[in-house]
Order: C-alpha cells, then sequence, then structure tokens
C-alpha cells in the first residue's frame, strides 16, 4: 500500500492597507494648522481654537 | 517643529507610532499606541472602536476604495497630536472597521513633514519631522 505523505503549508498572514478615501470636500471646513503641541494647548486654554 | 524617531531591533512590518485625537467639539482626547502610517491611505482613517470611544459627533459623509472594495461611511473633525509633539487642527478623518489598528496615518498628516525610513543592517529606522513655519 502506498502512503502519500501530504506536507502542511504554512502561511503567514498579510496585511495590505490601501485606501482611497473621499472626504466632505466641506468649503466651510476649517482650515487645518500645523503647531507645537505647546501653542495647540495654550491656544485651545485661550479660546482660539 | 519636531521629529520623531523609532528605532526598531528588527525589519519593521508596519510602522506603528502612537498619536492623540482629539474631538473638536467636546474636546474629549484619546491616545493610542496603534496608529499605523501609511502612504497607501490618501486620507487618515480611525477605527469604529476609537470613534466610539472617543464619542465623537459625525461631521459628515465619506466614501473609501481600497483592497476590501468600496464603503461609504461617516467623517469626524479632530484634532491631531502627532508623536512629533506637533498639532494639526481640524483634521477631517473618515470612520472604518479597523481590526488591526485604531487608525491610519495617511498621506494628508504625511505629506506635511519629512518621512525617512533607513533599513541598515536589517534594523528599520523610521523618522518623521515637521519643518519650520514662519
Amino acid at each position: 500500500m502506498e502512503t502519500t505523505k501530504i506536507k502542511k503549508a504554512t502561511s503567514s498572514r498579510c496585511r495590505v492597507v490601501s485606501a482611497k478615501v473621499k472626504l466632505s470636500g466641506n468649503p466651510a471646513k476649517p482650515k487645518s494648522e500645523v503647531m507645537s503641541v505647546e501653542d495647540f494647548e495654550r491656544r485651545l486654554e485661550d479660546g482660539n481654537i | 517643529m519636531g521629529t520623531f524617531r523609532k528605532q526598531y531591533d528588527t525589519q519593521a512590518e508596519a510602522i506603528i507610532t502612537p498619536c492623540v485625537f482629539i474631538t473638536t467639539d467636546q474636546l474629549r482626547r484619546l491616545r493610542t499606541d496603534s496608529a499605523v502610517w501609511d502612504t497607501g491611505s490618501t486620507a487618515t482613517i480611525i477605527s469604529s472602536r476609537l470613534a466610539k470611544q472617543l464619542n465623537a459627533k459625525a461631521y459628515s459623509k465619506g466614501s473609501m476604495s481600497g483592497i476590501g472594495g468600496e464603503a461609504e461611511g461617516d467623517t469626524y473633525l479632530l484634532h491631531v497630536l502627532l508623536p512629533t509633539g506637533d498639532a494639526v487642527t481640524y483634521v477631517e478623518v473618515y470612520e472604518t472597521p479597523l481590526e488591526d489598528y485604531d487608525a491610519i496615518i495617511g498621506m494628508d498628516l504625511i505629506t506635511l513633514g519629512n518621512m525617512h525610513l533607513d533599513s541598515i543592517g536589517g534594523k528599520t529606522t523610521f523618522t518623521f519631522s515637521l519643518p519650520d513655519r514662519a
């Protein structure tokens, strides 16, 4: 009797992240600004954000 | 503006950093250590789990097409604190169920700065810095 041994395939999970995102495009959206966290916290306290 | 550097002991499978998201209305904030930097994503995305924890109010609707097909979902207007020590205000982010990460830092934020990836000796080093703004 012939026995066939089947090797179990090992696989690793491949994570793929790719996304084309469409946002609201709302022209009334407040403008994004980049600043240091210190400036951000100060402006937040002053109510300027 | 600051610089963030993360050195891995091996070849990194993904660049994952901390990040803080703040709602623009109630100023609720949430830090995650699981934000993946993805040049394949045109915009920044948060997981449904993170949106729920933030109790964020939807700003608008958006749509996404990618590996998993096409979908529509809510967007949120958030302030984002990057690991460089910089803040980006009023970022519109898209919400979708994410299994592996809490957030995806997309090209909208990545292109604000300079990203560098080194793989010397099989060890990955990720550097991101934001230029000084006059």
